[in-house]
């Protein structure tokens, strides 16, 4: 898909609105090559073309949505729309009216061309190939262009195009011990994979010993970057939404309403300046960096058009609701970094628990913020400082008010971008930006 | 549909082993309340196709949205070149005379009329007069109501002769309401987050009694808020048939997909504690267990004639009276491990290759009425609708959070207790299946929501279950 292609296809598909309707037009995209692998042998091989395009058809105060696919065939795609458009039309009669609802104001365009250097796509799997080891990587490749745009009816017009791969895949040794590795970048170098390989290798090698086995009680726990990002994923379910804390079922709330504080050393932002992904939203609104948790006190929840709109308040244009229901998420949040160096995170430590990464997450009471999960991959136990023994997989039930209040010890200063994985509705942008912490009392359970 | 897949097929020019084409068309038409106002009123119209080839034992594929006949012939080229350049690094060298037969028939979903045919104004009035009996009570603070109808069109050819054509229609239906007070809030839904959906068509919509449920629904949730929390200790547990969806889904329907015990989905969902030598052999719950994968039930979500590798689906036990003895595993888990399993490849949309997936997993009735399972306890707790899972990657170790929870004490049902949780380790814990309800207990579910796979897929999957009693198991309830 080419930036004037998907705006050519927006200007017919405005063309054919009447002078009362108004619309917005917001495509996902991708152009991407997927290799899957088990035991370092190819699985599955696969490309993926798929562009879809949101459409919002406003007329008064009604509004109507439809998704359809498109390509990049100009005729093929402005059928499809014009043919959603019909069918919306006849629906707007039998829609409700909603005071709730407005069209979007106009915004100054952004458009970010994000191109990189990817390998060629009848090279990779030779060029990976070359670097694996025999029967212990699994895992996906995935790479080529992820786009986004948007264009309203009233003149706003955004694109985001990346170049971007990501390796995505674990170190299984004959024990089952397990090493996982996220390489994402928009240039290819064979020698730097070869590089990150043959850290995870040796990794691996280290946890070649007997497993230990933990009783469920309290911990003190270092927790690597990508584990303390799976913990604030959680933030954007029932948590950081203004919408979830007006109903009632936010993990916030405490914090909002009974002033309740988490640590000084812990501060969220929901931030774009590193453009890993497309600063506007699917009505075209653009963010700008919004702090959420300063120095442990509550500042901001994340508020769309709609909510401020219900609640009289002022939008900082978080996102609707995605095709999961779920609205005013996380799209590109920050953890600020704290003054523990990385190189002294084991004698920080000292005796406990090191957690590279954690597992299936789920809220156990969600307005006590307690968080349940598993830990995975390189987890072991430390003492004086020195790595011990891999331990067995055990069950954790914390509230985070708890491992982020109270029980937080020190925050690393190495902040580290763990990028999007999920790919339920196709390759995404963007990262979560965290540190490592240091917590006492963190609780296993079984 | 106006392209001819039969006639692009006949123009393929490379010499490929087998080339197939899977089309799906699906429209989701979907309405949801805020409050006593419609929220949100949405389309989905997605159609495309999944182009799936085979060359020197490889499979490769290539999706596109893009209908068009000269595309689709470029893109069958350009996988099989893909497949060719792959096939030196095959997992496994397929055969097409083992995994793409050539099936073929058609599959409708029971139904005397479509969700199609179903106006929004038709959707928006059911919704409103749930939405207006949710908010009755005055400790509601918000109600929603989504309605979800879906049609799903899928065919399947290929260059061995297959020629399918399966067209379901479904429908999820969900209440739910909030409750809140100075010091607490509760959620209260219809049987847990999307539980309850169907393949079904209009007259079940209209038929739906919406205003008893969403008066249970907020009544339990006022009920909860004024509860204690479940105590904590080791206790009998009495599972509701909505609660014995997700505990049958995550502890056997997961650990028995025979991609994972081959190793596919360690990267992301995980292994399995369950090896391939344990088919035939290992006990795996109580003898009172009987598992069966099930796509022929009318009407629950995941019932169909072929999977997407074109293969006949039929009844099979996976669990018989507590034995494993078979892998949910479609065509190319079966010839890779040696170990026979069902129809279940499957793949979420045209975007996404087959893979081994849940259908309908069911656990079938057993003889105790709800009195005598009830009546057989002298301290437990009765849990309800799912609202927490969590599990580990070999599906051992789990933690599940109900909805809605109430006491049973000396064998009758006592107080209402709110944030039930239990957890347990899969082959005990169904190992203490003690009690299994009889056909009046049996009620049936499902889920749109499985996820898995590489790239990731979400897929629609059943379940039905009866009541049934596990004898001690660790329960506890909130902050």
């Amino acid at each position: 898909m080419k930036k004037d292609i998907f705006y050519t296809i927006c200007t017919k598909a405005f063309d054919y609105l009447n002078s009362n309707e108004q619309l917005t037009l917001f495509l996902e995209g991708e152009d991407s090559q997927y290799f899957r692998f088990n035991d370092s042998k190819l699985r599955q091989s696969g490309i993926i073309e798929d562009f879809n395009i949101t459409l919002s058809l406003y007329h008064d105060n009604k509004s109507l949505q439809s998704m359809t696919t498109i390509s990049s065939d100009i005729d093929f795609s402005v059928k499809n729309l014009t043919r959603e458009i019909d069918v919306l039309r006849a629906s707007l009669d039998a829609t409700p009216s909603n005071s709730n609802i407005v069209f979007p104001d106009k915004f100054d365009s952004v458009e970010i061309d994000a191109l990189g250097n990817l390998p060629q796509r009848d090279q990779i799997l030779d060029s990976l190939m070359g670097v694996i080891d025999k029967n212990v990587l699994t895992g996906v490749w995935s790479s080529g262009k992820i786009f986004r745009g948007c264009c309203t009816s009233s003149g706003t017009k955004h694109w985001f195009e990346k170049d971007s791969f990501l390796f995505d895949f674990s170190l299984i040794d004959e024990k089952e011990n397990m090493v996982k590795v996220l390489y994402p970048n928009s240039d290819w170098n064979e020698s730097d994979f070869n590089r990150v390989y043959r850290e995870a290798s040796h990794q691996l090698s280290l946890m070649n010993k007997p497993r230990m086995e933990l009783k469920p009680g309290k911990y003190r726990t270092w927790f690597e970057p990508f584990a303390v990002a799976d913990f604030i994923d959680m933030f954007s379910w029932n948590g950081v939404s203004e919408s979830s804390i007006r109903k009632g079922s936010s993990c916030l709330i405490k914090m909002r309403d009974k002033n309740k504080n988490l640590s000084p050393l812990f501060s969220l932002d929901e931030s774009f300046e590193n453009m890993a992904t497309a600063p506007f939203n699917t009505r075209g609104e653009v963010s700008n960096t919004i702090p959420i948790i300063s120095e442990g006190v509550f500042k901001n929840a994340l508020i769309n058009s709609k909510t401020a709109k219900e609640y009289n308040l002022v939008s900082n244009y978080a996102e609707d609701d995605n095709t999961w229901g779920m609205g005013e998420y996380l799209r590109s949040p920050f953890i600020h970094g704290g003054l523990l160096d990385d190189n002294d995170k084991l004698k920080a430590l000292d005796t406990g628990l090191f957690l590279s990464n954690i597992h299936y997450l789920n809220w156990s009471d969600n307005l006590g913020g307690r968080i349940t999960g598993l830990t995975r991959y390189v987890c072991y136990w430390v003492e004086n400082g020195e790595m011990v023994a891999p331990i067995k997989t055990m069950r954790f039930d914390d509230s985070f008010y708890n491992f982020f209040g109270d029980n937080l010890e020190a925050v690393g200063s190495k902040v580290l971008g763990r990028p999007v994985i999920d790919t339920y509705d196709g390759r995404n942008p963007g990262e979560t930006n965290c540190p490592g912490i240091l917590v006492n009392d963190f609780e296993l359970t079984l | 549909m106006s392209l001819n897949f039969k006639k692009i097929l006949s123009k393929i020019d490379y010499p490929a082993d087998w080339v197939g084409i899977r089309y799906v068309e699906e429209i989701q038409n979907s309405l949801s309340t805020n409050n006593s106002d419609v929220d949100n009123i949405k389309r989905n119209c997605s159609k495309g196709v999944m182009i799936d080839v085979l060359v020197d034992g490889q499979f490769a594929y290539y999706a596109t949205p893009y209908l068009d006949e000269q595309h689709i012939l470029k893109s069958i080229h350009t996988a099989c070149e893909n497949a060719k350049r792959a096939s030196k690094y095959s997992i496994y060298k397929f055969t097409q005379e083992e995994v793409r037969k050539g099936h073929e028939g058609t599959y409708r979903t029971k139904c005397s009329d479509s969700v199609m045919d179903l106006s929004i104004s038709d959707v928006k009035d059911i919704a409103l007069s749930g939405a207006e009996t949710l908010l009755r009570p005055k400790e509601i603070v918000h109600a929603a109501v989504s309605i979800e109808l879906v049609q799903r069109t899928t065919k399947i050819y290929s260059t061995s002769g297959a020629d399918i054509d399966q067209k379901m229609d479904m429908a999820l239906i969900e209440l739910s309401s909030t409750a809140k007070n100075k010091l607490d809030s509760q959620t209260r839904s219809n049987h847990g987050m999307r539980g309850h959906c169907y393949q079904t068509g209009a007259t079940f919509v209209k038929d739906y009694d919406i205003q008893k449920e969403a008066a249970m629904v907020s009544d339990q949730a006022v009920e909860l808020l004024l509860a204690d929390q479940c105590p904590t200790e080791i206790t009998d547990l009495v599972l509701a048939p909505d609660q014995m969806m997700l505990q049958i889904h995550e502890s056997i329907g997961h650990p028995l997909e025979l991609d994972r015990i081959l190793g596919d989905e360690r990267n992301f969902a995980g292994s399995s504690f369950v090896s391939l030598e344990d088919f035939g052999s290992l006990q795996y719950g109580s003898d009172l267990m009987n598992i069966v994968f099930d796509p022929t039930i009318d009407n629950q979500l995941a019932t169909y004639a072929f999977d997407d590798s074109g293969m006949p689906a039929t009844k099979e036990y996976l669990i018989k009276d507590g034995i494993l003895v078979r892998g949910l595993g479609g065509i190319e888990s079966q010839v890779r491990s040696n170990v026979d399993g069902v129809s279940n490849l499957r793949a979420s949309s045209w975007n996404r290759i087959p893979i081994d997936r849940m259908a309908n997993i069911n656990l079938l009735p057993g003889s105790s009425t709800r009195d005598e399972i009830i009546g057989s306890i002298e301290r437990g707790v009765y849990m309800e609708s799912n609202r927490s899972w969590s599990i580990d990657d070999y599906r051992n170790k789990f933690q599940f959070g109900c909805e809605y929870g109430r006491m049973i004490e000396n064998g009758e049902l006592t107080k209402v207790v709110k944030n039930p949780n239990y957890r347990g380790i899969t082959n005990p814990f169904w190992k203490s299946l003690h009690m299994v309800g009889n056909e009046d207990t049996f009620e049936v579910f499902g889920t749109p929501n499985c996820g898995k796979g590489e790239p990731n897929q979400v897929e629609r999957v059943g379940h039905a279950s009866p009541l049934c009693m596990f004898k001690d198991i660790q329960v506890f309830g909130g902050v």
